[in-house]
């Protein structure tokens, strides 16, 4: 079974690992994008004091000479900036005026909101092809000849701050990795552990004997429980189907024997027959025997038909008139040799239900030969009524019918499906199995001439 | 070495009193390239390793120009902010300028085997190298200044001033750091590194010290006696000096000695980049350096100095050598205020005018 596979087949575990790795790796996306803002801004904040310090550095040698600011850059002042050795670093230093007194002329500045004040402001900007940051400070300066805020400038690249960044940045995501790659092991790990009932199932049915259909007894969550019961279910049919199947041979096999035992016999007596006479007589019982064994096969083979169809074909829709007229056409050949009329009684129109025409041809058939056999002097009806609650196929003869207590008898064994012993039982028990496969009702009915029939009734309700 | 084996074309073009003057060596084979070198170095320490390296690479023919140090600045500043075709290798002893063009992006990168070979100090951002180890040192004239005298620290050489000013009275010497970019360099980081420094420029005023403008000049006034003693000059030249029989001395002062390299980068639009670099790092190689340590500048990274010259650490690795690290902090000594307030206070210092 397992051998079946269909190329959209896919596994429940890799479905679940795909779905858990793409969460952990959009998890783990958005956890690096956080470290890396984090660590610039970490990086930005460490440099900057670096910035701003060295702005402070060179602020501290501002000073006035005879009315001109001057500043003496400090050579720390660089050196602090130059910590990394791998940044470029820029100044100036501009009087109150505006004026540049020394450094880079067309170093970016701050905004034009950012007012002379003890505070340092810090920027990013652009300045001969590369990004930088800038730092301003301001020193008031209350001079002879020379008062007002004296601004401050120093920049440098961002390479150590970018370095620094992604230090930072692979700094944290190496846990980050680590979590997630311990989390989707772990999760592996569960989604095996959870899906282990189904494997506990599967081994309980490989284990199991081919001829053991019991109801399975596993130990399974509640999600399984559906799946379960209806492996359960679907055994309980295998086993009565497999069942009616074992009945209907032991049955057969039984019907068969006596018959054919009684052909031995007779072939026997044909043997020992001294006259002509005697022989005469066997061979007329011998064919009697033969043509019962024809029939009751017959029967058996009709019988094993219309259990096979009831189970296996799916209903048409059929008209019943034309079954009605079926049924009198196969009597016919059956009566030829006997003074019997044969009458159809149908409406004019086709009576439709949903139902299997060659299950209800065989009941049919049986029915026609039970009233030949059993009842019928001199004449039987097929007749069909359409009534609004229900269509009603009957066969009717002027025999002397069955006693209600032996219909009662009857029926009670149809209902339990046991075949009974004679022919008339196994024509009957066929006749039922096709009533029981169309919800129908098998009932027994008087005619107003007195005749008696069994009648197969479709109830609407069931046929709609 | 001799003049006859190379062109001299001495270009003075547009503007008469920049000296410019122009070298060419033509490859010693088939030329299959040209290399451009715009430079402030003596052509005499340069040569040797020019032909060295054709004796490697025998295709490449190689121009060499000679300018003044300010006059190559200006000319790779301008180049570099008009985009023009400049030189595919700038060399000059001015590291400032070196390093205020690395820092306003004037100079490309190179990385290699031979630049990551380099002390840390002489290479900024693989821009900005590093290729000679030229300590500042102290020279003596080795026939009229007894063992006594001769100092070896710079408290020493205070102390001598001090002491002896009848003999050394006008008889010392040094750079003009007006005049010159090297000596303003090794004043500057002299002043930085010690407050020594001070005292020794009061002790030069007083003793009236002789100022020149070139390492040549004060040597010259060693070789014949009319200076005894000159401070903060070139070692290359002065072991030139020595190693041609010149009478002098030469002492790394045992505090510090102050090391500068000089400089070399690859200027943005070279038209033969790969050129410049492949010189470059011939400079720096094993080769190379020895090329340089034999015929050139003689002192070089990570080795003992030279014979005959009074270290206080024959090693090589010592830590009294305070090199002028190649950085932004160089800016510094190119920040015009900074200058001014300097020589002025040198100035001072040395009771000039």
């Amino acid at each position: 079974m397992t051998e079946t596979r269909s190329p959209r087949r896919f596994s429940l575990f890799w479905r679940l690992t795909g779905i858990i790795s793409l969460v952990l790796v959009a998890g783990a996306a958005a956890l690096t994008f956080a470290a890396w803002s984090y660590a610039r801004v970490a990086a930005d904040n460490a440099y900057d004091r670096l910035l701003i310090g060295a702005a402070r550095q060179i602020s501290e040698t501002v000073s006035a000479d005879a009315g001109a600011v001057t500043v003496d850059v400090p050579i720390s002042a660089l050196e602090t900036l130059s910590i990394s050795r791998s940044d470029r670093v820029y100044y100036q230093v501009a009087a109150p005026d505006g004026a540049i007194i020394t450094g880079y002329d067309d170093l970016p500045l701050p905004g034009n909101g950012a007012m002379p004040s003890d505070d340092a402001v810090v920027g990013n900007a652009r300045f001969l092809g590369h990004d930088i940051r800038h730092a301003s400070v301001w020193r008031y300066l209350a001079e002879q000849g020379a008062t007002g805020w004296v601004r401050i400038t120093v920049a440098q690249t961002r390479e150590a701050r970018n370095a620094l960044t992604w230090e930072l940045t692979l700094g944290g995501l190496l846990p980050v990795l680590a979590m997630s790659i311990l989390a989707l092991i772990a999760l592996m790990a569960a989604v095996r552990f959870g899906l282990r009932p189904l494997r506990r199932l599967e081994e309980a049915l490989l284990k199991r004997d081919p001829n053991d259909l019991k109801p399975l007894d596993v130990d399974t969550p509640l999600e399984v429980d559906a799946l379960v019961e209806a492996i359960n279910r679907f055994m309980a049919r295998l086993s009565e189907r497999l069942g009616a199947m074992q009945r209907y041979i032991e049955t057969a096999a039984h019907q068969l024997r006596t018959p054919l035992t009684g052909i031995s016999a007779q072939v026997e007596l044909l043997d020992r027959a001294k006259d002509a006479k005697g022989r005469d007589a066997a061979t007329a019982r011998l064919r009697k025997r033969v043509t019962e064994v024809g029939r009751l096969a017959n029967q058996l083979l009709s019988h094993a038909t219309v259990i096979h169809r009831a189970e296996a074909v799916l209903p048409n829709i059929i008209d019943l008139a034309q079954i009605a007229r079926n049924a009198v056409s196969d009597a016919m050949l059956e009566t030829i040799e006997r003074d019997l009329t044969v009458r159809v009684d149908v409406p004019d129109r086709p009576v439709m239900i949903r139902g299997d025409a060659v299950a209800l041809r065989e009941a049919m058939r049986n029915l026609v030969e039970n009233a030949l056999a059993y009842g019928a002097p001199t004449r039987i009806t097929v007749r069909l009524e359409d009534g609004p609650e229900a269509a009603t196929l009957a066969v009717y003869d002027d025999g002397p019918g069955i006693a209600a207590a032996d219909w009662e008898r009857l029926r009670a064994r149809y209902v339990r499906g046991e075949l009974g012993g004679s022919g008339s039982g196994l024509g009957l028990a066929i006749v039922s199995d096709v009533v029981r496969a169309h919800a129908a009702r098998l009932e027994t009915l008087t005619a107003p001439n007195g005749d008696f029939g069994i009648a197969i009734v479709f109830s609407r309700k069931a046929i709609r | 070495m001799k003049l006859s084996t190379f062109v001299l074309l001495a270009l003075c073009l547009a503007t008469p009193a920049a000296a410019r003057d122009v070298y060419m060596f033509p490859a010693p084979g088939p030329e299959t390239e040209t290399l451009v070198i715009e430079a402030s170095a003596d052509l005499v320490a340069i040569e040797p390793l020019i032909r060295d390296f054709q004796e490697i690479e025998p295709g490449v023919t190689i121009q060499y120009a000679d300018s003044l140090t300010n006059d190559v600045f200006a000319a790779a500043l301008e180049a570099c902010r008009k985009e023009t075709v400049f030189a595919d290798l700038m060399i000059t002893s001015s590291v400032d300028h070196i390093a205020k063009l690395t820092n306003d992006g004037c100079a490309q990168r190179h990385e290699s085997a031979a630049t990551e070979a380099i002390p840390d100090w002489a290479n900024w951002r693989n821009e900005a190298f590093g290729f000679s180890f030229e300590p500042a040192v102290i020279v003596f004239n080795r026939a009229l200044v007894p063992e006594s005298d001769v100092p070896l620290t710079r408290n020493a050489l205070v102390e001598l001033l001090r002491t002896k000013p009848d003999i050394y009275n006008g008889r010392v010497g040094t750079y003009d750091i007006t005049q010159s970019g090297i000596g303003y360099l090794f004043a500057f980081f002299d002043a930085e590194q010690s407050s020594v420094f001070g005292r020794l420029l009061e002790g030069f005023g007083r003793a009236d010290a002789v100022l020149a403008s070139t390492t040549g000049a004060i040597l010259d006034q060693i070789e014949s006696g009319e200076v005894l003693i000159g401070y903060n000059l070139l070692g290359s030249y002065a072991y030139g000096r020595l190693a041609a029989g010149a009478p002098i001395g030469i002492v790394l002062p045992h505090d510090f000695t102050i090391v500068l390299s000089r400089a070399a980068l690859i200027p943005p639009h070279a038209e033969n980049p790969r050129a410049g670099a492949r010189f470059l790092d011939y400079l720096l190689s094993e080769r190379g350096q020895n090329v340089a340590a034999q015929s050139s500048f003689f002192f070089a990274f990570d080795r003992p100095p030279p014979e005959n010259v009074l270290a206080a650490d024959e090693s090589g690795g010592a830590t009294f050598y305070r090199p002028i690290v190649l950085g932004p902090s160089l800016l510094v000594t190119l920040d015009q205020a900074k200058r001014a307030r300097f020589l002025a206070d040198w100035r001072d210092a040395m009771s000039l005018p």
